[in-house]
């Protein structure tokens, strides 16, 4: 087992206490991803698994709880990814309506729905087309800063403002689709 | 030192997007981070980069699903392209009357008779030409290398017949 880098969690019992001590703040950071109640408690499950086995990688004691803010997030996401492929892989289509959550709700509708998907394009179309071209080689072809850079030839600093700007741009213009619900 | 729960919520919003976009992760920015591991309301404007984010990565299948015709695109363009390769197979070549097909068979025997005394246009070029003679048969003449030669049609399994007419008129067929 490799050491553990903060010395305060190599007790089993204190990483214990600092999952108990963190699973409503985990738990809410989740609730703005996924609204079923399971599927929060499944990814729960996942954020304390991956802060077992990724806690010798921390550096600081500081920084524990910021650090565990991003495995929440990272986790909530793969799960809406992994739910948004096994939809489409099984059906071929992206659900209107679903109806098995707590809510009435699919874990993932409301993000998934093809009004949300729908709005977010003509958004993101709405966009200058150098904050689009960007985002759209960002997020839809997975490169990164310095592929987008040579790609559009221009330097770093510029692809970070273009999507710094463009993202902003697209939640202001979508917040009271996503943030009404969120 | 300052502390590292000091970031307010107008020093950490513009951050916000490159948070959403990876740029920014709790050991480039510790600070943000433990800002953000406190307060719900920069949390949910992540949360909404996010899904914003996740929205453009999925794959726009829904339009295509519903339309059948589009949704099994992949077979009808098979089907087209098996319908173009049969057509391309039967119109290569002129298609032989009915019986056995005459696979690598020896070419039959033909005999040098004559060079033709007047050349055909270039675009009328006839290659087979089929004489009725007196005693019903047909004699078949085919071009090869510029002269005409005799082909004699019991070499080949099914009988030839001439295309068109009777008499004495010569048939040619282009």
């Amino acid at each position: 087992m490799e050491a553990i880098a903060v010395p305060e969690y190599a007790n089993p019992d204190s990483v214990a206490d600092l999952l108990v001590r963190e699973e409503g703040g985990v738990r809410r950071v989740i609730g703005f991803y996924l609204r079923d109640h399971a599927a929060i408690d499944d990814v729960w499950q996942e954020v304390s698994l991956r802060v077992l086995r990724r806690l010798h990688t921390l550096q600081h004691q500081a920084a524990v709880r910021g650090w565990i803010y991003q495995i929440a997030r990272n986790a909530a996401m793969d799960w809406l990814r992994r739910c948004d492929r096994s939809i489409v892989r099984n059906t071929g289509e992206v659900p209107d309506t679903a109806a098995n959550g707590d809510d009435g709700r699919s874990p993932g509708d409301g993000v998934l729905s093809q009004e949300r998907i729908s709005a977010v394009r003509k958004a993101l179309d709405s966009l200058p087309p150098s904050q689009r071209e960007a985002i759209r080689l960002r997020i839809e072809d997975g490169l990164d800063h310095a592929a987008i850079a040579a790609r559009l030839g221009i330097n770093r600093q510029a692809v970070e403002v273009r999507l710094c700007k463009g993202r902003a741009a697209l939640r202001e213009r979508l917040a009271d689709i996503f943030e009404g619900n969120l | 030192m300052k502390p590292i729960d000091q970031m307010t919520c107008a020093e950490a919003e513009p951050l916000l997007p490159l948070v959403a976009d990876g740029a920014l992760d709790p050991d480039s920015d510790p600070d943000l981070f433990a800002h953000l591991a406190d307060c719900p309301d920069c949390q949910r404007i992540v949360a909404s980069h996010d899904l914003i984010a996740l929205a453009i990565a999925r794959p726009n299948t829904t339009a295509n699903s519903r339309n059948p015709l589009l949704r099994f695109w992949p077979l009808a363009a098979a089907a087209g392209l098996a319908l173009a390769a049969a057509g391309w197979i039967l119109t290569r070549e002129p298609v032989r009357p009915a019986g056995p097909v005459v696979a690598a068979a020896p070419a039959p025997p033909t005999t040098v008779i004559a060079q033709p005394a007047v050349e055909a246009p270039a675009d009328l070029t006839p290659d087979v030409i089929a004489m009725p003679n007196a005693d019903g048969s047909v004699t078949y003449l085919v071009r090869q290398d510029g002269a005409w030669v005799h082909l004699d049609p019991a070499a080949l399994d099914g009988p030839a017949e001439p295309t068109h007419g009777s008499g004495s008129d010569v048939q040619v067929r282009y």
